[in-house]
Formats: C-alpha cells, sequence, structure tokens
C-alpha cells in the first residue's frame, strides 16, 4: 500500500487511508470545517493519484468506524457477497473508475454486491462531473410501493406542500395544485411541525381522503420520526411509507434517535399493517455533513459517510432515498460549486449502491447560491437518469425555509427532456387535462378543478 | 480616457442638455406615477394569476390558508415573469440580510458598543460555526468590563444570520426589555453588539459576568416569508459546553409575526420567571 | 401543554321550543414551535343535545320560568354534566319569546344556574349571526369563497344574515314563522294568531277567525305569501308593503347578491324534507316549508343543506359566540369573568389620534357612567417610544376610573398594558387583551384566563350590527 506520490516536483505523503480519502475530496466547507481537506489543489490531485492506486481491497479493509464498534459498519460488510467482492478486490481504484465507465448496466447491477460503500466513495471521488452523470444514466433502479419508480424515461416528483402551521387545508391548498403540475407520483409527503401522533394521523388520514376521492395512483407519507410514523400506523392510520432520516454511522444514527433494529422493526411492521403492497416501504433521507453536525464523522470527510449512509439504507430496500443536498447550510457546502458537486456524488454513489434515488436539489438562504443554480444541478440530475426531484409550491418551502425545486421545474423538466411520469399517474393526469402528448394540459395549474 | 475625464465630459453634456431645454424639465422621473410599484408590498396570499380558472372563488378560498406560492399561473411549464421576480427580490432580500453588516448609522444612533467573535470576516462566520461562539480572551475581558458588578440580566443583540432583523426590532425590543426589568428592581446591562455572533456566545459572556440570565437577541436564518425575523435565545446561569435543551427560545419576532414591543413585553415575563425559578429551558416549568 | 378541552353550553329559549345543547371545544396553540403562542378554538364537538320542548308559557305574555328551570336541570342531569363543569356558554332568548315581560330576568336567572361564565343574550341581529355559524353557513362561506346567506326559520321570527369568508356582512329580521297561526290539535282548527300573521292574511285575502276550519288550500296561500316575502328580503322578489311591515328592527339591504343559501330552524327540516314531528305543533311550519321549497330560492341549485338546520341557534350559542384573545396580554387583580361590559369606541389607529386620546376617553367614560370598556383598533408593529407615550396618556385618563379594562384589535396589549401598570401604584386591577373586534355598542363577557392563564375567552355581544362597516 503506497501512501505517498511525487507530483509537480513535490513529494507528498500521507499518513493513512482516511487522510488520502478527505484529501481526494473536492474542496466542500465542511471538510475545512472538520479538518480533512487538502491545503491546496495539488495536495487534492496527489491525493486523488495515491487513491487511484489503492486496491479495492485497501478500501473495503479500512473502513471509516471499525467493525467492532460500530453497527452500520456491520451491515455494510456483512452484506456484501464475497465471491464478487473477490473479483473485484485487487482491481485499482483508478482501474475500477474505467471499468465502471465502460461496463454494461448488467454488470454493474451484480458489480454492486461486491462493493462497500467506502470503495463506492473512493471511486467517486475520481469522477469528474461528468463522469457522475456518464455513470449513473446507465443504472436504472426501480422499486414497488403502490406504483413502481425509476423506469426508463420516466422522472418522477415528491409532493411537498409544507405548511408553517400544519394547517391541513393549507395543505390540502397546496397538494392540490401540485397535483395539477404532475407533482406527486413519487410521493405526497408532508415534512410536519407538530411531531406529535396526532397531527401526523390527521395529515396521513387528509392525504389518504384525497388519494380515494380523485383516485390517485401514488403513495403518501408524513415525515415524522420512525417511531411516530410507526405509532400512527399502528393506530389504524393509513399510511404507505415510512420515513426516516439517517447518517453513516451508529453515532450519527443515534443522534437521530434510531438503529438498525429500529429500521428493522419498522420495515417489518410495514410489510404486516403498510397500506401499500410493496415491497419497498421505506423513505430515507440523507445529505452530506450530517455525521459532522453531529460529531459522529470518526475523523472522516463527508463524502465517505455520506455513501455509509446508502449502504445503511441499501439494507432495508426502501422504496426512496434522496439527499437533501444544500439543506445543511454553508459550513458544509458553501456556494453553487460545493452543492452541484455533492449532489452529483451523492446520486451516483446511491445508484451504485442499487438504490431508487432521488435528491432533494435544494439551497438555503445563507448559502451563495440561488435558484438559477438549483435549476443547473436538477437539469445535470436529470440528465444522469435521477428517479425524482421534490416539487414544492413555486420553489419556496414556507416551513422549512429553504428553496427547492418548485411544480413548474419538475414539469419543464419532463418537457424538456422527453421524460414522463410513472404511466398510471400520467395516465390519470391525462384523465384530468393535466397532461397532453407529453406536455402540460389545459387544466394544468388550475387545483379548482378539483373543487 | 480616465475614469475621471469620461465623468467630467458626461457632467458637460448634462449641464448643456440642461441649458438647450431651458428650465429645469417639467416632466421629473420621480414623479409617483412614473414610478413602478414595488413588487415586494403585494400580499402574495392576495394574488391569483390562473388564468380563466374553473373557480377562481372557491380556490381563494383554500389559498387563504397557506403563504405557499400557489395559484401562480404558468408560462408554457415556466412561471410567470411578476411571480419570477417577486421570487428573485425575496430571495436578494434574504442574501442582502446575511451577507451585509449591521449598518455604522444603526450602530451610531443607538451607542452600542461593539464586540466582535473570533470570526475575521463574514464567510468565516458563515463556514466556521466554532469561531462564532467565542472571544478573544481581551474582548472577553472588556465585555465584563463594561458590565457593572451585580449585574442580573445581560442583554445584547447579535447579527446571527440576518442583519436586517437587528436593524428592523432590537432597536425598540431592547428598552422594552429593560424598563420592564427596571420598572421591576432587577439590575440589567446597557446594551451592546456582538458582530459574526452565533447563539452560544451567551455561555462565555454568562460565565464571565456571573449575571443570572443572559439573553441574546439574534437575525434568524432569513426565508423567502420574511428577511427580518429575529429570535430571542435565553438561558439560566448559561455555561460552555451545557446541553442546549437549557435555552428557551422565542422566535418569530418581527412585523407580521410577533411584532417587536410585544415580544420584548413577553420576555419581561420570562426573565422574571426564570429569575424566581432558577432555570431555563426544559427545566423551565412553563 | 398543546391542547385544553373546555365544556361549553347553549340554552335557546324559542318562540315555539327550548333547546339546550353540550360541546365541548378544544383549544390549542396554532402558533409555530419557539412561538408566542396563539391560541385558537379549533374543534367544536356536540356532546349532547337535550330533547326540543315547547317553550312554557304561564300566560301569553310571560314564561312560566319554575317550569323552564326545571326543564334545563333535567337537561343537565341526562346529560351526566353539572353547572361547575360548564366553563362558558350563552342563553339565549329568541323570536316572539324575547318580547315576553319577564324575558330579561328569566334569562339571566337561567345564566347564574346555567354555570360560572354562561351569558344572557338577545337581539335579532346576535341571533342571526349565531344562527348561521351554528348552522354552518360560515363555515361554508369561508372554505368555498361563496356569499352564504342563512335563513333561519323559527316559530316566531326568521334571522336572516349574509357571510363571506367565515365573517358575517349583514343582517335582517322579520316577524315571520311557523308559528305565527296555531291550530287546535286536530290541525285545522284556527286556535290564535299573531299581529304579523293578521297582516299577511289580510294581505292574502283569507280572513281568520277563532275557531274556523281552515283549508289546505288556504293554509297553502299563507305559506306562499310568506315565502314571497322571504324572497322580497333577499332580493329575489320586488319589495312590497307587506314586507316592510314585517321587518323587525331592520332588514337586509336591498341587493344582497348571495351566492348560495341555506335554511335552518325549525321550519328548514320540512324544507329539507327531514322527517320530523312538526305536525305535532299543530302550526303553520309544514305548509311554509313546502312552500319554501317551491320557492324561486331553490332555482338554479343555490340551496345547500347546511350540517346543522333545527338546533342551529342554540349551537351558536353553546360553540359559537365565544373567541379568545391574543396571548401576549396584561392583567391583573380583576375579578373574572365580567359580564355585560358595554364596549365604548375610543379612535386610536394612527399616531396622530394620540392628540386627542385623553379626551375620548373621558367622554367615554362619561357617557357611559364609568362603567365600560375602552375598545381601540391599535397600531400594528408600533415603535416602544410610541407604546410609551400612549400608556402615559391613557394611564393619565384612565385614573380615576374603575374598571379600567382596554381591548385592543391589533396585537399590542402586553407591551402598553406593562408600560400602563408602572404608571399606576401596584396592585391597580387593570386588564388590556388584544386580538378582539369590537364595534360601539357591542357588550362583551370576558371569562377566566385559559390556556395556563396566557389568554382570555371572550363573549362579544353584538347589537347594532347592521351598523357596522360591511366587514
Amino acid at each position: 500500500m503506497r501512501l505517498s506520490c511525487q507530483l509537480g516536483g513535490h513529494l507528498y505523503a500521507f499518513r493513512d487511508i482516511r487522510e488520502v480519502m478527505g484529501k481526494a475530496n473536492d474542496e466542500k466547507s465542511g471538510d475545512r470545517l472538520a479538518g480533512v481537506a487538502a491545503q491546496s489543489p495539488q495536495e487534492r490531485v496527489a491525493a486523488r493519484v495515491v487513491l487511484s492506486h489503492l486496491t479495492v481491497r485497501d478500501i473495503c479493509e479500512h473502513p471509516a468506524v471499525p467493525y467492532e464498534q460500530d453497527e452500520v459498519t456491520r451491515l455494510i460488510l456483512d452484506d456484501l457477497n464475497t465471491r464478487i467482492y473477490d473479483q473485484y478486490k485487487d482491481m485499482t481504484i483508478g482501474a475500477l473508475r474505467e471499468r465502471i465507465l465502460e461496463a454494461p448496466a448488467e454488470e454493474l447491477a451484480v458489480m454492486r454486491r461486491g462493493l462497500s460503500s467506502e470503495v463506492i466513495a473512493a471511486v467517486c471521488k475520481l469522477m469528474s462531473n461528468l463522469d457522475l452523470i456518464y455513470a449513473a444514466r446507465k443504472m436504472r433502479v426501480t422499486a414497488t410501493c403502490v406504483t413502481t419508480i425509476g423506469e426508463e424515461g420516466t422522472l418522477s416528483a415528491r409532493l411537498q406542500p409544507n405548511h408553517p402551521t400544519d394547517d391541513v387545508e393549507g395543505i390540502t391548498a397546496s397538494t392540490l395544485e401540485g397535483l395539477t403540475y404532475g407533482v406527486g407520483d413519487a410521493v405526497i409527503g408532508l415534512n410536519p411541525v407538530d411531531a406529535s401522533t396526532e397531527s401526523v394521523k390527521a395529515i396521513l388520514n387528509r392525504f389518504a381522503e384525497l388519494k380515494h376521492r380523485y383516485e390517485i395512483p401514488t403513495q403518501i407519507c408524513v415525515l415524522a420520526h420512525v417511531t411516530t410514523g410507526m405509532e400512527a400506523v399502528r393506530q389504524g392510520a393509513p399510511c404507505d411509507l415510512i420515513f426516516q432520516s439517517i447518517a453513516g454511522s451508529e453515532k450519527g444514527n443515534a443522534a437521530f434517535g434510531i438503529s438498525n433494529a429500529m429500521i428493522a422493526e419498522a420495515k417489518d411492521l410495514m410489510a404486516h399493517e403498510g397500506t401499500s403492497h410493496g415491497p419497498n416501504q421505506l423513505y430515507f433521507e440523507t445529505g452530506q455533513g450530517s455525521e459532522l453536525s453531529s460529531d459522529a464523522h470518526n475523523g472522516w470527510d463527508q463524502v465517505t459517510m455520506e455513501a455509509r449512509c446508502y449502504g445503511f439504507a441499501r439494507h432495508f430496500q426502501p422504496f426512496l432515498v434522496n439527499t437533501v443536498v444544500g439543506f445543511i447550510g454553508p459550513e458544509y457546502l458553501y456556494d453553487s460549486r460545493q452543492f452541484v458537486r455533492a449532489g452529483l456524488e451523492d446520486h451516483f454513489m446511491g445508484k451504485l449502491h442499487g438504490l431508487p434515488m432521488g435528491c432533494d436539489c435544494c439551497y438555503t438562504n445563507h448559502m451563495r447560491a440561488d435558484q438559477f443554480d438549483n435549476e443547473n444541478l436538477a437539469v445535470l440530475l436529470a440528465a444522469a437518469g435521477c428517479n425524482y426531484f421534490m416539487g414544492v409550491p413555486h420553489g419556496d418551502d414556507v416551513m422549512l425555509n429553504y428553496q427547492s425545486t418548485g411544480y413548474h421545474d419538475i414539469a419543464a423538466i419532463r418537457e424538456t427532456m422527453h421524460l414522463r411520469p410513472i404511466p398510471a399517474f400520467e395516465k390519470w393526469m391525462e384523465k384530468w387535462g393535466f397532461w397532453e402528448n407529453g406536455k402540460l394540459g389545459q387544466h394544468a395549474g388550475d387545483a379548482s378543478v378539483f373543487l | 480616457m480616465t475614469e475621471q475625464e469620461i465623468r467630467a465630459v458626461v457632467e458637460m453634456v448634462l449641464r448643456r442638455l440642461g441649458q438647450d431645454s431651458g428650465p429645469a424639465p417639467e416632466f421629473p422621473v420621480q414623479e409617483t406615477g412614473d414610478v413602478i410599484p414595488d413588487i415586494t408590498e403585494v400580499d402574495l396570499r392576495k394574488q391569483y394569476l390562473v388564468e380563466s380558472p374553473h373557480d377562481q372563488a372557491a380556490f381563494m378560498a383554500m389559498k387563504e390558508r397557506t403563504p405557499a406560492r400557489i395559484g401562480t399561473g404558468h408560462a408554457g411549464a415556466r412561471y410567470r415573469t411578476e411571480t419570477m421576480l417577486r421570487f428573485q427580490a425575496d430571495h436578494a432580500a434574504a442574501q442582502d440580510a446575511v451577507f451585509s453588516d449591521v449598518s455604522e448609522e444603526f450602530l451610531s444612533r443607538t451607542g452600542w458598543p461593539v464586540f466582535q467573535t473570533t470570526c475575521r470576516d463574514r464567510e468565516e462566520f458563515l463556514t466556521r460555526p466554532d469561531k462564532g461562539r467565542v472571544f478573544e480572551p481581551d474582548v472577553l475581558e472588556s465585555i465584563r468590563r463594561s458590565i457593572p458588578q451585580g449585574t442580573q440580566v445581560v442583554l445584547y443583540a447579535s447579527d446571527g444570520l440576518s442583519s436586517s432583523a437587528v436593524e428592523a426590532n432590537a432597536a425598540d425590543m431592547i428598552p422594552v426589555i429593560r424598563d420592564g426589568l427596571e420598572g421591576a428592581g432587577i439590575r440589567v446591562n446597557e446594551p451592546f453588539f456582538v458582530r459574526f455572533g452565533r447563539v452560544a456566545t451567551e455561555d462565555p459572556i454568562g460565565e464571565a459576568t456571573g449575571a443570572d440570565v443572559v439573553c441574546v437577541l439574534l437575525g434568524e436564518r432569513p426565508g423567502l416569508v420574511t428577511a427580518e425575523s429575529m429570535s430571542a435565545y435565553l438561558a439560566y446561569r448559561p455555561t460552555r459546553g451545557m446541553p442546549e435543551s437549557r435555552r428557551t427560545v422565542l422566535a418569530n419576532i418581527h412585523r407580521g409575526g410577533t411584532p417587536a414591543v410585544e415580544a420584548g413585553a413577553h420576555l419581561v415575563d420570562l426573565i422574571r420567571l426564570m429569575l424566581e425559578k432558577k432555570a431555563s429551558g426544559t427545566d423551565l416549568p412553563v | 401543554m398543546r391542547e385544553e378541552q373546555l365544556l361549553s353550553v347553549g340554552i335557546d329559549i324559542g318562540t315555539s321550543t327550548t333547546q339546550c345543547v353540550f360541546s365541548r371545544l378544544t383549544l390549542s396553540n396554532t402558533a409555530s414551535s419557539f412561538s408566542v403562542p396563539r391560541i385558537r378554538i379549533t374543534e367544536k364537538t356536540i356532546l349532547y343535545r337535550a330533547p326540543t320542548r315547547l317553550t312554557p308559557l304561564s300566560s301569553p305574555d310571560t314564561i312560566d320560568a319554575g317550569t323552564l328551570e326545571a326543564m334545563i336541570r333535567e337537561d343537565y342531569e341526562a346529560a351526566g354534566i353539572v353547572p361547575e363543569q360548564i366553563r362558558l356558554g350563552a342563553v339565549i332568548i329568541t323570536g316572539e319569546t324575547a318580547r315576553k315581560a319577564n324575558a330579561r330576568a328569566v334569562t339571566e336567572a337561567l345564566s347564574e344556574l346555567a354555570g360560572e361564565f354562561v351569558v344572557a343574550t338577545a337581539g335579532p341581529a346576535l341571533e342571526s349571526v349565531l344562527a348561521g355559524r351554528g348552522s354552518g353557513a360560515a363555515e361554508l362561506s369561508e372554505k368555498r369563497g361563496r356569499r352564504v346567506l342563512n335563513l333561519d326559520i323559527g316559530g316566531g321570527t326568521t334571522n336572516m344574515c349574509l357571510f363571506a369568508g367565515g365573517n358575517p356582512v349583514c343582517d335582517g329580521c322579520l316577524d315571520l314563522g311557523g308559528r305565527l297561526l296555531r291550530f287546535e290539535e286536530d290541525g285545522n282548527t284556527v286556535l290564535s294568531w299573531t299581529d304579523a300573521m293578521a297582516l299577511i292574511a289580510q294581505d292574502a285575502g283569507i280572513p281568520l277567525q277563532k275557531g274556523m276550519r281552515m283549508q289546505e288550500t288556504e293554509k297553502n296561500a299563507l305559506a306562499l305569501r310568506m315565502a314571497c316575502v322571504l324572497e322580497e328580503a333577499t332580493g329575489l322578489r320586488e319589495r312590497t308593503g307587506l314586507y316592510e311591515k314585517l321587518i323587525v328592527e331592520h332588514g337586509l339591504p336591498e341587493h344582497v347578491q348571495a351566492e348560495l343559501y341555506t335554511f335552518s330552524g325549525g321550519v328548514a327540516d320540512c324544507i329539507y324534507g327531514i322527517s320530523t314531528e312538526n305536525h305535532l305543533f299543530c302550526d303553520l311550519g309544514e305548509a311554509l316549508g313546502r312552500a319554501v321549497a317551491r320557492s324561486a330560492f331553490f332555482e338554479r341549485e343555490r340551496v345547500v343543506r347546511p350540517a346543522e338546520t333545527g338546533h342551529a341557534t342554540v349551537i351558536g350559542a353553546g360553540a359559537y359566540s365565544v373567541t379568545v384573545s391574543g396571548s401576549t396580554i396584561q392583567f391583573h387583580d380583576m375579578p373574572l369573568p365580567m359580564k355585560s361590559l358595554p364596549a365604548a369606541s375610543v379612535t386610536f389607529a394612527r399616531e396622530e389620534d394620540l392628540d386627542a386620546l385623553a379626551e375620548t376617553v373621558e367622554a367615554q367614560y362619561r357617557m357611559f357612567d364609568g362603567e365600560c370598556a375602552l375598545a381601540m383598533q391599535g397600531i400594528a408593529s408600533p415603535n416602544w417610544e410610541l407604546v410609551k407615550r400612549t400608556a402615559e396618556v391613557l394611564a393619565r385618563a384612565m385614573k380615576p376610573y374603575s374598571p379600567k379594562v382596554i381591548i385592543l384589535q391589533e396585537d399590542m396589549a402586553k407591551a402598553l398594558g406593562q408600560a400602563m401598570s408602572r404608571l399606576w401604584p401596584e396592585g391597580t386591577p387593570f386588564l388590556c387583551l388584544d386580538g378582539i373586534e369590537l364595534n360601539h355598542g357591542d357588550t362583551v363577557d370576558i371569562g377566566a384566563p385559559v390556556s395556563g392563564g396566557r389568554a382570555l375567552p371572550v363573549i362579544v355581544k353584538t347589537f347594532a350590527f347592521s351598523h357596522k362597516s360591511g366587514r
């Protein structure tokens, strides 16, 4: 294992794999905050050179948190297929990058079962932005809850009708308008302010009522803590998907108040009592930097920790996984360059894990970014074959106080890139006059047709 | 030509134009009739731009219940010009609130002394939360010296993530709180301002001054609805490393939320309760 | 504490019948977390409806107070509720009954009996608003974004109120109801009639005589004429002299322009064809219901059946009469509840109003003999200097008077109240609250604090409703 290299006449020597992995990252303010970033562009490239010569085995045998100390690590490594791993273990990360770019989709679907999350993070660091798009585009990942997401030629959207006080009528107003733009085929899912079981049930009941009254082929969810979601289901609330935010280490998950066992319990509960047929009935959200914010990164960089979220997620075969890429703030992703890069990385890493990956393309008002940057990221990810985006009224989330992709953005990207909603949902839209010949229809934008 | 030369030429041309046209122009462009009205003054809850809707009244009744930007209509699959520009205007206000400093004019008007955390500039403040929580030893000593012995409540403002919030609210709130506390015989400091400050600046200030209650009025991260929202964070005898649950928060202080003077009056009662119960945050029975 | 539940009672002593309904009101904090709370009534559940009974009279002019009180006591017993459990509510005396000699004494006695903060109310304007709220017409106007006119047709009067966006816009009242004409038990022999009925019969050309047997065609002709008057009242037909004569206090404006109509009151069930025991009443109610069902109201699907019909007014009184103040308010040492305090309107909505403020306050206290609440609009998000100056003016002007009660519309009561109380000797009883809109001549009842002392329940009794500025 060689940890030093010459570059441009300078000698760069790294202490260990952790330092190489941190310094090989594209610049992120969060890696600086953690003290793991390269000091100069040249040092960054040197780290990449070193990384390109390390093997799959070198990386896999040095997990970010030791196997004995961390249940996430155990879950990631225990899930690997050893025969497939053996096939790739002696390949360098540089060669693995090229194999991924060359390989047909079928080979990637097999290969990923032998790649640990750290290996996927490593290869991600050697990919350019277009590499990340090109490689991800080959990997279609579908999942089935009520409908099936991720088929070739589709782009779905989560309808996110958030409200500052969870007013059910206000939520309904945003929901109905979103539906007219074709948003909501991934899920109708609300981030609640009031995380009480009563409030969550009231919103689920309203979503179920709308779904039933207008015969909408989709899934519904309220994004409360998994324990609240389970309690609501146990009390008989209609629920197609249970949600949870996840992290890439046991300590990070503990900060979210969850564990492997708890997610397994939720999966089992949904199999028996969920209102969807599945088999994919969970919804996870991630985002670079969350481990550092709870001091659960074990001195590792945020790309590697993010990859481990996907390693954790894939064990539970979720229906939806998305990174909330720019929500965490400028101390982790400072500007548009950093959040565009992070969005492409996360989507690629998720897909290579075999996850039905979506993305919340978003930014807060204390980042150096604006809606134009956000539109750019969404178009790049649509080109990369991203499964779904968020749909928020005019891109402005009035509860979480950040900006995301708007209802109109979903419609415009579909038209521009010849993408469609999930087929059953598309038929439903055509019936209401919201969609005609692959474009918005005459009633798009007019939610009063429901009244 | 240098910039100065260009300016001279332009000024000359303008003078000549003025002479040629005789007396001053009769229709100055600043007349109200000529100015395009402020798009940020439009009440979004009442705005409806859907063309030939099925039932506008019924939708407006629903829209009344949410501040979300709905009923906006569309141009093809894109936004209409009016709503797009409004979104940009609101975002611009939010960014100005975050990235600009509290003005010198405001600070000289209030006369509040300014102390700075260890952040060098705003970029460092935004990317290094750890540095926005602490002071250099000499700065902390100056703060301590500015506060008389026996002060029970230390009250100050800090920019946080919105300088606009401080300028819009703090000058009204601080005197309400001081008048209320002093009226009840509670000793409170002369207010000051902390630049590049985060919530936890309370902790070193609490430790240095030995005050019973520390209260910081801090600019909130702006949303698009308002860039002027402020929060008050209060703690009973805060210390470095204490759990965050020991802080009491009052958020959403702005013209459209809780007005500054009402929030100030509310804080008077809250601080008196903290002094009486010797507790804050989740330890405080409310 | 996020939620609090209060038991409330509504009692309606009407021309024909008396009703009593118990409800549970849920108060919750609807503000976002870490904000100053905003307490609202978020749910109203009817717990028990006592059986509807004929209003007992000891003579044509006098309510039989003893029997009535016994009836209400029975209702409490049947509901399993003791008056001490009741936190608020209203007794309303409506229609013809309000004109009985002992009406006021009876309602006041009943309100004392019914619970601590149960207020006595009367008046056609208030009745119209409560019936429209209780029927669900107000909510309908809010949900559907339509102007909804509720017609509450009782035994003696018809109370009309137009709602838009959940708020009353205008109201009117007519001497027109199902029990203007009463029959013997056989349902056909004329027993008695009111003065209003005499006018209607004369207009319709049908002679009335005690003991005469009335044909169905004659009943229908009377009912038809009454239905026509309702059309006249609501702008669906040109107004006649008879309409003018039947107005109680005031009618609706001529161009009322409702988009939807709802009917409530005892006659409503006959309109919607709901099976009831109306024939037991031996009056004109059933015929009137049938006539309205065939009237111009029902053209073009403009009529919606509301959630409540027969019990609309009593539910309005029990569950919809109360509002909750803002939760940054200031009060101490006030004896609560305070009942029937008239609202004295004081102009204070702009800084310039300060100049005349002291004078206005004095004038109002003089007009009400010192017994009033000062109602002002206030200023949205005022600055502290202005609040302090206002406090000084008010503190000086109010000093000699008691009770010291200020009710504001805009959110500024706590800042103003704190500033004022510092200007008086410690412990001066004083109350300053906001979030309540009042008009000159309204009467307010202020209840004991709810939600851990943060807010006060307030019942606003509107008497001169139609003179409002059209909000």
